[in-house]
């Protein structure tokens, strides 16, 4: 138990201190229990939020959104990983592969911890909207997960200078930028593929839904119709 | 970048087998750089680069080609299986067909206005650029099978192989841009009575960028199928016919205006 109070205080020294956090990354000293801690950490953090986001369908699907939030931080990350290895060997820090995972998963608490800071104010507004409301609720969270990934990515690229600072090598501009590229492609298409997270009113609620379409070609067909319509709207005002 | 001084710098010596092969590539430039600039041992990394390369390439290959089978698409299962030997063998022999038609007009037009190198260092240089484009390759691979796996849009996949090849490719090309610039620099030892370094310019870059692409896309055009449609019968080559801008323009077209 003690120990786990002690890699508490070092995880968040190390997001307070993004500038301390490149020790913490190469400590060989930490064993894996930090790393397992970090694993289990993330996942309370998201389950809460996922929490919030399934009790508008009642108790049984906010277990299972709050199950499936942690996955699809942790598999996006999982499947990123080789890339996000050769991208730091490339033209990054070079870290080892153990150290690489460590960097990923205290990037990616950072963002559990802004995304948890923001449960009580999704528990608050999922309690207080009617049935009618699903469209609200998820441009809500939408706007959620976007406010607390900025909040998180300005942390993460200090994590990274800081790393590679350590290491006594220069990181290069981009590769913090097409990390985020990347794990944002691939983290959108695994959110597609776990939904329903918030499950509407309007059918039954199922856990899954079959497999189709793309995030990029839903949020296309979404943007799409508006868009013609400004274009048609254009001549209007010359 | 840092830039161990010429003394200091180590020549590069490669593992035994093949993901600490390719891990070594990654992981040490400066070593590959001074090995090429001492033109040492190139014949046998050359060689160590070549497995590398085509192992790395096929193992992308070989999702690629799983694309129907992933996405449980309507073609019967012994076709689908086939796809992934065939395109396992294709994707290697893309990346080497692209290096072999390339070498002589990039070595030449080198030789000419660029830094002093003789063949074989350019082909060694060419081939570390290769295999670090088909590790990138593979380092991708996750991401297409993922991919693969959650859509159902034959067009989606392939703009997504397109973009990933595109980006692999610029990630080599980056890589043999630095490499060279720093063997230009270290090769004029100081003694010599040679004036200034002379670096390869950087249009002569942009057009070897412009080379690459051009025999790529034809070469990946000419050995298409890669994915394989799943309207179509089985095939290993299809009938010469339009060209691959032409056919990445349909496929946006077709991603895009559907509903």
């Amino acid at each position: 138990m003690r120990i786990w109070i002690e890699y508490v205080a070092l995880w968040w020294d190390a997001l307070v201190h993004p500038d301390r956090a490149g020790r913490l990354v190469l400590d060989k000293r930490i064993g894996r229990g930090f790393d397992r801690f970090l694993v289990a950490g993330i996942a309370a953090l998201y389950a809460l939020y996922g929490l919030s986001m399934g009790l508008f369908r009642g108790y049984g699907p906010a277990a299972v959104s709050g199950l499936k939030l942690p996955f699809l931080y942790l598999l996006t990350l999982a499947v990123c990983l080789p890339a996000f290895y050769v991208l730091n060997c490339l033209w990054g820090s070079r870290l080892s592969v153990p150290e690489c995972v460590r960097l990923l998963l205290v990037a990616v608490s950072s963002n559990a911890a802004a995304l948890a800071s923001y449960a009580p104010f999704s528990f608050f507004f999922t309690l207080t909207t009617s049935r009618g409301g699903y469209r609200f609720l998820v441009l809500m969270h939408v706007a959620v997960f976007a406010l607390s990934a900025i909040a998180s990515v300005g942390v993460i690229a200090l994590i990274f200078r800081a790393t590679a600072a350590q290491l006594g090598r220069h990181l290069r501009a981009g590769v913090v930028v097409q990390w985020a590229i990347l794990y944002a492609f691939v983290g959108t298409q695994m959110s597609w593929v776990l939904r329903p997270w918030v499950g509407s009113w309007s059918g039954p609620y199922a856990p899954f839904r079959p497999i189709g379409g793309s995030f990029i070609e839903s949020l296309y067909n979404l943007i799409h119709p508006l868009f013609d319509r400004v274009i048609r709207l254009l001549p209007g005002f010359f | 970048m840092d830039m161990p001084s010429p003394q200091s710098a180590e020549v590069a010596r490669f593992p035994k087998g093949i993901w600490k092969g390719a891990d070594y590539l990654i992981h040490h430039e400066e070593q590959l750089m001074e090995s090429l600039r001492r033109d040492s041992d190139l014949r046998q990394i050359s060689s160590v680069l070549l497995v590398i390369t085509v192992v790395m390439a096929a193992l992308y290959g070989a999702v690629m080609g799983a694309t129907n089978l992933l996405q449980g698409s309507a073609l019967s299962p012994m076709p689908k299986m086939a796809m992934i030997v065939v395109t396992a063998v294709k994707a290697p022999v893309l990346l080497l067909l692209t290096l072999a038609i390339v070498v002589p007009p990039v070595y030449v037009s080198n030789a000419f206005v660029g830094a002093r190198l003789s063949s074989r260092q350019m082909v060694a240089l060419l081939m570390a650029s290769m295999a670090i484009t088909a590790t990138v390759l593979a380092s991708m691979a996750t991401v297409a099978f993922f991919f693969a796996l959650t859509s159902r849009s034959y067009h989606f996949i392939k703009l997504l192989h397109v973009l990933v090849f595109f980006y692999a490719g610029s990630v080599g090309l980056g890589y043999m841009v630095r490499s060279l610039r720093v063997i230009a620099v270290r090769a004029e030892a100081p003694d010599k009575c040679a004036a200034a370094p002379r670096c390869t310019p950087r249009w002569l870059f942009f057009g070897w960028v412009i080379l690459y692409m051009f025999v790529g896309t034809q070469l990946a055009w000419v050995l298409r199928p890669f994915v394989g449609r799943p309207t179509e019968k089985f095939q290993i080559f299809r009938q010469r016919s339009g060209n691959f801008y032409e056919s990445v323009l349909d496929s946006m077209e077709s991603v895009t205006e559907r509903k």
